[in-house]
């Protein structure tokens, strides 16, 4: 057979050869030492790293006896193999094909026909495991797969239900915890308690559950006894409040207490304490419904949530938070039955003004963002509060869609510099969608934006050409560069933006960088509105980032320096031409900017006394 | 004012380095997209970067898809006090790659490459010293072995089996389970 061209495998010095093995199942690992003379030494790997999966033994056995029994005398000997008697990295992972009931019996051995053969338990108790320092369990099987795919697909949009996902039970006090670093756990439906005593964790660093089920006293217990825990992360995690409304019942006919709503989770507050974590990832997770879990995260530096804006809420915002995504998906109809929340509006900004001592503050809302509008200052002083966010932030960026009608939108994108009034870049990307927002659209796989912004490039193709089309059956010059040509629409004011009691503290001083992404349908659309707002309000600009969903400006760009005389005329689109001209500003340059950008740019000069003698507009790069 | 000090201390931090690769191209990038590379950052704590930082072992063509790498994970972490200084430690960046979504999906279309230039890859991030990338294409090649038989890991990749049948079964005896 012919070597194919370039670098192969085999060019690769021994040490990556180990460092590649020690990603590979164990079983897969250790037969490479029969390729050849040279792979016959490299495994067993310095990394004392052992992996175990079933998948590599479905070729071995048709019964699942015989599989279990070759996966787990594999496992002995992978785990014997180890460098110094000891394995540092642990991973496991059980298939359990078409049969997901298989699992629990791999995993405890519990109601097992077979009594007295190993399981995964046995495996977490072995000595050479005693120590380990990372530590990964999860499991598959051919339903879960499915679901896994279908939520991938849409993982925006669905959030876990009771029940949901999780395909064994795992005991914590089974958790080799001694020096336990790193713990990743994934499809469990329920991790339970010890009775006694407590497990503790007195190294763990990093904790995650995916697709797993777990009560929230159980995960308190595991925050407790963890003093190190730095990283948390909650993937489709259903937090089930049941075990401390069982133990209420309980006491309820002993205590005779007069609390009813112990057996009403509505309007409940939970809390989780996290106090020496700080970086904190939660997605889609989800808990039962009526109940708010109250996250008490003083010492957080970087968070990042997706899912409902109602079902959790900081306890109080932490003083150290850099960095904050925030990502709320379009809850109107899981939620329609909650009115006691109150307006969304109200919501979100209490949940936004916790970040506001983060740097980096992205925000990514699948409802148009009209819905966050406040228009009464009074109201919008009463939810913020005294506490503007008064540090300087580097980055704000809101990802979303408006609604093409009314000024909502405005008063929305003013709220939201009113939030920040010492931001140095702001990044807006904005679709319009139509009024009124189709709710029930939501069953499908994308979100409402994914589909528009999909459909929307679709589109671009076709502006293009069309404006293409336009742009060579033109007749008349190309480009007009000492003015003389009228005819250019002046795009409106934005009618929410110009609100009186707006005052855009951070466009006087501090807004250096503006990108902007939009979908150009027409001339005046929400975009150019706001293109033309920064342009005259944002008084020390120095780049304009623009992207009007089709590059139709910069393409017209370049025709137009290909096709004229540099010095007759101004490289400039028409749409900008038109823009500038109308806020009347003098002069256009282009010029190239050093290093790596290949598109051209403009230099925009004002001639407005109190502004910022110059600023760059740059094609967006997406 | 205060912002404008900041922005000064901004266009500081911004410090362009060049690198060069073994044909002799020459890639400017900021310091924060250079020092991923640990043996970058090595290079520019003792001072040595004046007039480019040759690379006699990456190639343009390998080079430019590491800078790639190396822009958007930096940038992506960019923001974050302190980010700099803990771009050292590879859980950091691990717990980035999670924090960030757009890192993920950069991260999957990045591996989308041929064999010949995973591997180049793999040997230009165990040369740079960047955790991140050697783990990340480490992986990928990890994977493709995932629930393969020897004979086909030989195929996949090329290995000439160089062992006397003798030896082999010898092998196979020793490590029974592997081949079950």
């Amino acid at each position: 057979m012919a070597a194919p061209p370039g670098r192969s495998l085999s060019d690769l010095p021994d040490e990556l050869l180990q460092h590649i093995l020690g990603f590979a199942p164990s079983k897969e690992a250790a037969s490479t030492a029969v390729l050849s003379r040279r792979w016959r030494g490299l495994w067993p790997t310095p990394a004392r790293a052992v992996s175990l999966d079933t998948r590599s033994y479905s070729a071995s056995s048709n019964t699942s006896g015989g599989l279990r029994a070759a996966f787990f005398h594999g496992a002995d000997a992978a785990i014997a193999a180890a460098h110094g008697g000891s394995v540092a990295r642990l991973a496991v992972h059980v298939d359990g094909g078409d049969t997901a009931s298989t699992i629990q019996n791999f995993m405890s051995g519990y109601n097992s026909w077979m009594g007295g053969c190993s399981c995964v338990t046995d495996v977490l108790a072995h000595p050479a495991t005693h120590a380990v320092e990372e530590l990964a369990i999860g499991a598959t099987s051919n339903s879960n797969l499915r679901s896994a795919a279908a939520a991938d697909r849409g993982c925006e949009l669905t959030l876990p239900d009771q029940g949901d996902g999780g395909l064994y039970y795992l005991c914590m006090g089974s958790i080799p915890s001694k020096s336990l670093r790193t713990l990743r756990i994934a499809s469990c439906s329920d991790l339970k308690r010890p009775p006694q005593p407590a497990t503790v964790f007195p190294c763990l660093e990093l904790l995650q559950l995916q697709e797993c089920t777990v009560s929230l006293d159980t995960l308190q217990d595991m925050i407790a006894a963890s003093p190190h825990l730095a990283t948390l992360q909650l993937e489709r995690v259903f937090l089930t409040t049941l075990f401390r409304r069982l133990r209420l019942a309980r006491y309820y006919y002993e205590w005779e207490s007069n609390d009813d709503e112990a057996f009403d989770d509505d309007g409940r507050v939970e809390s989780l304490c996290c106090p020496d974590v700080t970086a904190l990832v939660l997605l889609n997770c989800g808990h039962p419904k009526g109940v708010t879990i109250e996250l008490d995260v003083p010492r957080v530096r970087r968070f990042r949530y997706r899912g409902c804006i109602h079902d959790f809420r900081l306890k109080s915002p932490p003083p150290d938070m850099r960095r904050a995504d925030l990502h709320f998906i379009d809850d109107s109809n899981v939620h329609y039955y909650r009115q006691d929340f109150g307006p969304t509006c109200d919501i979100f900004w209490h949940f936004v003004k916790n970040f506001r001592n983060a740097k980096v503050l992205k925000l990514k809302l699948d409802f148009p963002i009209d819905d966050i509008a406040v228009a009464d200052k009074k109201r919008y002083d009463e939810i913020m509060g005294e506490n503007l966010f008064c540090n300087l932030f580097d980055l704000v960026e809101m990802d979303g869609q408006h609604r093409r009608n009314g000024k909502d939108a405005g008063v929305a994108i003013g709220n939201l510099l009113q939030c920040c009034p010492a931001v140095r870049e702001l990044r807006l990307n904005l679709i319009a969608v139509d009024t009124p927002h189709n709710r029930w659209r939501y069953s499908t796989h994308q979100t409402h934006s994914e589909r528009s912004r999909k459909y929307l490039d679709r589109k671009a193709q076709l502006d293009f050409r069309k404006s293409v089309g336009h742009f060579m059956r033109r007749k008349d010059p190309l480009v007009v560069s000492t003015g003389g040509d009228d005819k250019f629409e002046v795009p409106s004011d934005i009618p929410g933006l110009s609100d009186k009691w707006f005052n855009f503290n951070c466009l006087q001083f501090y807004l250096r960088r503006v990108s902007l992404q939009f979908h150009m349908d027409k001339f005046n659309c929400f975009g150019v509105q706001l293109l033309k707002f920064f342009f005259e309000r944002a008084r020390v600009l120095e780049e304009m980032h623009v992207d009007d969903g089709n590059k139709k400006l910069w393409n017209h760009m370049n025709r137009k320096i290909g096709g004229c005389s540099p010095r007759s005329s101004q490289p400039c689109s028409e749409f900008l031409w038109g823009v500038s001209k109308a806020l009347g500003v003098k002069q256009i340059n282009s010029s190239k900017i050093s290093g790596t950008c290949s598109y051209p740019n403009l230099e925009v000069r004002r001639t407005n006394p109190w502004s910022k003698g110059s600023f760059t507009i740059v094609p967006l790069d997406r | 004012m205060a912002s404008a000090g900041s922005g000064d201390e901004k266009a500081a931090a911004a410090a362009m380095i060049t690198l060069i690769s073994s044909d002799n191209e020459k890639f400017e990038v900021t310091e924060a997209t250079a020092t991923l590379s640990q043996t970058i950052r090595h290079m520019i704590e003792d001072g040595c970067t004046d007039g480019g930082v040759p690379l006699p072992n990456v190639t343009s063509k390998i080079l430019a898809r590491v800078i790639e790498y190396c822009k958007k994970h930096a940038t992506a972490a960019a923001g974050e006090e302190g980010s700099s200084s803990s771009f050292s430690d590879a859980a950091f960046l691990e717990v980035d790659r999670a924090f960030l979504e757009e890192l993920e999906e950069f991260d999957d279309a990045f591996l989308e490459v041929d064999r010949a230039t995973l591997f180049d890859l793999i040997l230009a991030a165990n040369y740079l010293d960047i955790k991140g990338l050697l783990n990340l294409t480490c992986q990928k090649v990890a994977d493709s072995v995932k629930g393969k038989t020897p004979e086909q890991i030989r195929e996949m990749y090329n290995i000439v089996n160089d062992l006397t049948p003798e030896e082999e079964a010898e092998i196979r005896r020793e490590t029974q389970w592997a081949f079950e």
